[in-house]
């Protein structure tokens, strides 16, 4: 596979390196500029997204060490109130000091240029673009840093050809590809 | 420069300020905030319009002002409700 490799391939665009407009192989000039922006773009979605699970996981850390400490300090008392404390200042933190903005914001501009890259390349939203959506919607409602690792960490997955799209999964796909 | 190089750069920096309109967060009761999705829209149709078609401009158009609206409006719904 040429064209950029794993990175035109979990994003529905692998197709524009099978014909004549693959780089290298014939085409007119803006033909393969075209296909050059395309996989820039995809390049760009892929390392979006990326940071988007990378800032969900410094925050889920720091979830977890609040819930783990305050459950530590409750711990005569059974745990359970402090680790919920814990939980709920992890949580504040994450959506009042930028972590969910910054999440929601790398997610956004994920969706974006997956979007315009699947539509660039052959005018039609594919499985890449519909993941994106589902994944950008879900994350976006998830007020929590570990559920939204969980979401971005799927969509980051997909991305590197880990997962299934989520039309292959709710068509009785399995889960990982 | 031709169209197509304008196009994508103005891409480019819908993609910087959408980023900023949502990490502020937006209030959709104000109509300064729907400025953004308006920008998204028209850049999505130049963009479309440019590369595709008419068509594919008003698709692309419609989902960058749903994606900026929909993710400002939802940082600042956790923003508030952690305030």
């Amino acid at each position: 596979m040429t064209c950029g490799g794993h990175l035109t391939k979990p994003t529905g665009n692998a197709k524009s390196c099978s014909g004549d407009g693959c780089r290298g192989k014939g085409g007119t000039k803006s033909k393969r500029d075209k296909e050059i922006l395309v996989e820039n773009i995809n390049m760009l979605a892929i390392a979006s997204q990326d940071i988007a699970t990378t800032i969900d996981l410094g925050f889920s850390i720091v979830e977890v060490s609040l819930v783990a400490a305050g459950c530590a300090i409750t711990s005569e008392a059974g745990c359970v109130e402090g680790a919920g404390a814990g939980l709920l200042l992890s949580q504040a933190i994450y959506n009042v000091y930028g972590g969910n903005a910054a999440e929601t914001g790398f997610s956004a501009a994920s969706l974006i240029l997956t979007a315009t890259a699947d539509k660039l390349d052959d005018n039609e939203f594919s499985e890449a673009t519909l993941t994106s959506v589902v994944t950008f919607g879900a994350g976006s409602l998830v007020l929590d840093p570990i559920g939204d690792l969980a979401i971005d960490a799927y969509a980051s997955g997909y991305n590197h050809g880990f997962f299934n799209g989520v039309r292959k999964i709710f068509n009785g796909g399995s889960f990982f590809q | 420069m031709n169209m197509e190089t304008i196009a994508v750069a103005n891409f480019y920096i819908f993609l910087i300020v959408g980023f900023i309109g949502i990490f502020m967060g937006l209030n959709l009761k104000m109509w300064t905030s729907w400025l953004y999705g308006l920008y998204g829209f028209l850049t999505g149709l130049f963009l479309g319009s440019v590369f595709l078609n008419p068509s594919s401009g008003l698709q692309l158009g419609t989902l960058f002002a749903f994606a900026v609206m929909f993710g400002g409006a939802s940082v600042r719904r956790g923003r508030e409700r952690y305030k």
